[in-house]
């Protein structure tokens, strides 16, 4: 059990408040509406196939403006090499959206809509239009300060929302793809993690996955 | 809030003999005892009763949600630790299911030792009082020892212990290469070692169906109810005498009183917040040692003791991980074997206990530790990528975790904190949480020595981990047995002093919890003490 991350949600909720538990329950109603209506296609766990790609953003906790900054600081933190698939092309941003809608981390949705707009303002001051479109290079620049919390004027938790979203990248990159991220199990292939048994509820002992998990019967 | 006009009673028609708050390893060894011995027992649990289907290998829904613990946002713990400022966290809650704890445990089982059960004696005036001895003799926890092994099911090989004691109903599990690795060296530095009791099932037990190694076992559920929960055995069996009536989703509020302080029933709210009374003979508390404190607190129970929610004792805690390169004879090629989840060495010594094990099978939460640098930020971008290559696919790692004996002391506590309250309206548990010097020094020792097995097992690095830190999920002390008012809240029989029929069962009832893993001892000292509520 790790609950570092929610935890740390809650650290910087405190400083800087952010939904109701009303107001919680009700985007987390709002979402699971979409989310069935979108998995009414769902073909056997490959989550967001059909979304976040080609048809732009879903309609999660973020909004289109913060949706796309923050994509780009999952691929920052998480770069694709030649041998080891990043955090776009797993659609870890697709997860996050849908984390930051639900219980418990949509909490922290408007702190991070908060950032976002942060680091657009930052990209502006170096003469680009929003943070995505900034060199890679400055994007590292402006990400690497915000991790050692020294972005210019700036009155948010900044080390802290910097871990938020570096635990966000790494759990929509490894997490089983039914949360959204880690597509076509990008994530688990490039760590050499084969596909778990049992990945959803109620398939019991012979609901091993199709490789037959890693158990070791005897072997 | 909960509707409080009109109290309904217990559905279930008149009183219980029994009424347990809390499924766990306290609470699961409990209801077993009444229930055999023949009590109409009522065991109230503030979770879900989860069935082994409900189980599954989502590492993200099991693990690091709110599947197990309440999120810190709707019930909060707010954690002082080590002189730092109380946050909100969900540090200090032990899973809220039927099972409790024991349903995603580990599952190490140690028994104390008869030393480690006299503290008080062993340390003099030394700690003004904080430390006592247990006011129960070392054969009469070891009979109920070897009574809750049998009945839950451990696996090991009791000859090579360090201890003598009877044969454990089940022969150990099956190891990795890497376990005869670590029994190498040991060997080496000649230091006795074996292999750690586990309370998983090696073969089919007791109607349930023998481990299949599937790897996802600390940190989730057992879908085969192979894992020695409480849940998978003692309630089980409970439930087969006709005896129990389980309530899952009841949050207790109150523990009630009449006037000369007999225990005479709790207040409890279901899922719609409609509060209900159950009334009993014997009221038995086993919500786990913060929660049990907090709730005697909320009660206003025991408060003259001046010894509810102190003494807390918590695992004293320090990791490391040793870092084999690939190939490697144990490991195999590139992105290593992965068949035998399980690769284990116990050493025991002065100091405490050392366990070497493989990493469990976390990939979030091994890439997480892995990128963690500290106070500094953590790894990100191109070195990030390389470290997850490194972790994942060219080495292997063995794990090294290490129990020292934690002791009591003044700066180490529970208490209610008057401004913050939960989504029910309750004040919330305030803990503090510090290590005595001789603990820390104790745990530094043992760090340095399961360094020092991993470098002679020829790992290519030993990277530090955690230092004088916490496991929250073992807790004790909070309502400790005394010989008398002085030194605790409740006698060797679980009966706190001053309000007859009210029982702590729990790890809220030691005084000392040894310097190993203590789930074992909660168990058997839950048995022992329910087991004596018949006679009364």
């Amino acid at each position: 059990m790790d609950r570092a991350l929610v935890d740390l949600a809650a650290a910087v909720v405190r400083r800087h408040p952010g939904l109701s538990r009303r107001d919680v329950l009700e985007l987390a109603a709002f979402t699971a509406t979409l989310v069935a209506c979108r998995d009414k296609r769902r073909d056997g766990g490959e989550g967001s196939a059909s979304s976040g790609g080609t048809t732009g953003p879903p309609r999660g906790g973020l909004d289109p403006t913060a949706y796309h900054t923050l994509e780009a600081v999952t691929a920052r933190i998480l770069p694709a090499t030649t041998d080891f698939a990043g955090a776009r092309d797993a659609r870890v941003i697709t997860y996050v959206d849908r984390q930051l809608a639900v219980a418990p981390l949509a909490r922290v949705t408007p702190a991070l809509m908060a950032l976002a707009r942060a680091l657009d303002a930052q990209a502006r001051t170096r003469g680009a239009q929003a943070f995505a479109e900034l060199p890679v290079v400055e994007q590292d620049d402006v990400l690497g300060q915000l991790s050692r919390g020294t972005l210019p004027d700036l009155a948010l938790p900044q080390r802290e929302l910097f871990r938020v979203m570096h635990g966000l990248t790494l759990e929509g990159f490894l997490a089983d793809p039914v949360h959204g991220g880690n597509h076509e199990q990008r994530g688990w292939k490039a760590i050499g993690f084969p596909e778990p048994s049992l990945r959803t509820p109620g398939a019991g002992h012979d609901g091993h996955g199709p490789h037959g998990g890693h158990g070791g019967h005897g072997g | 809030m909960a509707a409080t006009a009109a109290m309904a009673g217990d559905p279930a028609e008149g009183a219980f003999d029994a009424v347990v708050i809390g499924s766990g390893a306290g609470g699961g060894a409990a209801a077993f005892a009444l229930t055999r011995d023949g009590l109409r027992t009522c065991v109230l649990e503030k979770g879900p009763h989860h069935q082994d289907g409900d189980f599954f290998h989502d590492e993200l829904a099991i693990a690091r949600r709110s599947f197990f613990v309440p999120d810190p946002f709707e019930e909060p713990n707010l954690v002082a630790r080590d002189g730092a400022a109380a946050g909100p966290t969900s540090d200090g809650w032990i899973s809220c299911c039927v099972g409790g704890g024991t349903v995603h445990m580990m599952g190490w089982m140690f028994r104390m030792l008869a030393k480690e059960m006299a503290l008080g004696t062993r340390a003099g005036a030394r700690a003004g009082g904080e430390l006592i001895d247990w006011p129960v003799e070392y054969d009469e926890l070891a009979r109920a020892y070897d009574e809750i092994e049998d009945l839950v099911g451990v696996s090991g090989d009791a000859a090579t212990l360090p201890v003598a004691q009877r044969a454990l109903p089940l022969l150990p599990i099956a190891q990795h290469p890497a376990a005869g690795v670590i029994a190498e060296a040991c060997t080496r530095l000649g230091r006795a070692s074996f292999q750690p009791p586990r309370a998983i099932l090696s073969a089919a037990f007791r109607g349930r169906a023998a481990c299949h190694y599937c790897g996802f076992c600390a940190g989730y559920g057992c879908e085969t109810g192979s894992k020695s929960s409480t849940m998978a055995s003692l309630l089980r069996a409970a439930a087969a005498t006709g005896k129990l009536t389980l309530r899952p989703r009841a949050l207790v509020v109150r523990i009630e009183t009449d006037a000369s302080g007999r225990a005479t029933g709790v207040v409890w709210r279901d899922e719609r917040g409609v509060e209900r009374r159950t009334t009993g003979r014997a009221i038995v508390l086993a919500a786990g040692a913060i929660q049990s404190a907090r709730l005697l607190m909320l009660s206003g129970l025991a408060a003259d003791s001046g010894h509810v929610g102190r003494h807390l004792i918590l695992g004293a805690q320090s990791t490391s991980t040793g870092v084999f390169a690939l190939p490697h004879p144990a490991f195999g090629e590139r992105g290593g074997r992965r068949d035998f989840p399980f690769g284990e060495r116990t050493v025991r010594n002065g100091d405490g206990t050392t366990i070497f094990f493989l990493p469990t099978t976390s990939p979030i939460f091994t890439a997480e530790q892995a990128a963690k640098q500290g106070d500094d930020p953590p790894l990100w971008g191109a070195a990030l990528v390389a470290r997850l290559k490194e972790v994942f696919l060219e080495t292997r790692q063995i794990e090294c975790e290490t129990f020292a004996d934690f002791l009591p002391h003044a700066g180490c506590k529970v208490e209610l904190d008057g401004a913050t309250r939960d989504r029910h309206g309750l004040a919330v548990a305030r803990v503090t949480a510090a290590q005595h010097p001789d603990t820390r020094a104790a745990s530094d020792r043992l760090a340095a020595g399961g360094d020092e097995v991993l470098a002679s097992a020829g790992a290519n690095r030993v990277e530090p981990g955690v230092r004088g830190g916490y496991y929250w999920f073992l807790q004790a002390g909070t309502a400790r047995m005394a010989t008398s008012a002085d030194g605790g809240v409740c006698g060797a029989d679980g009966q706190v002093f001053g309000h007859p029929g009210l029982y702590i069962a729990d790890g809220a009832a030691l005084p000392s919890a040894g310097a190993a893993p203590f789930t074992l001892t909660i168990m058997a000292n839950a048995l022992r003490i329910a087991g004596r509520i018949a006679l009364t």
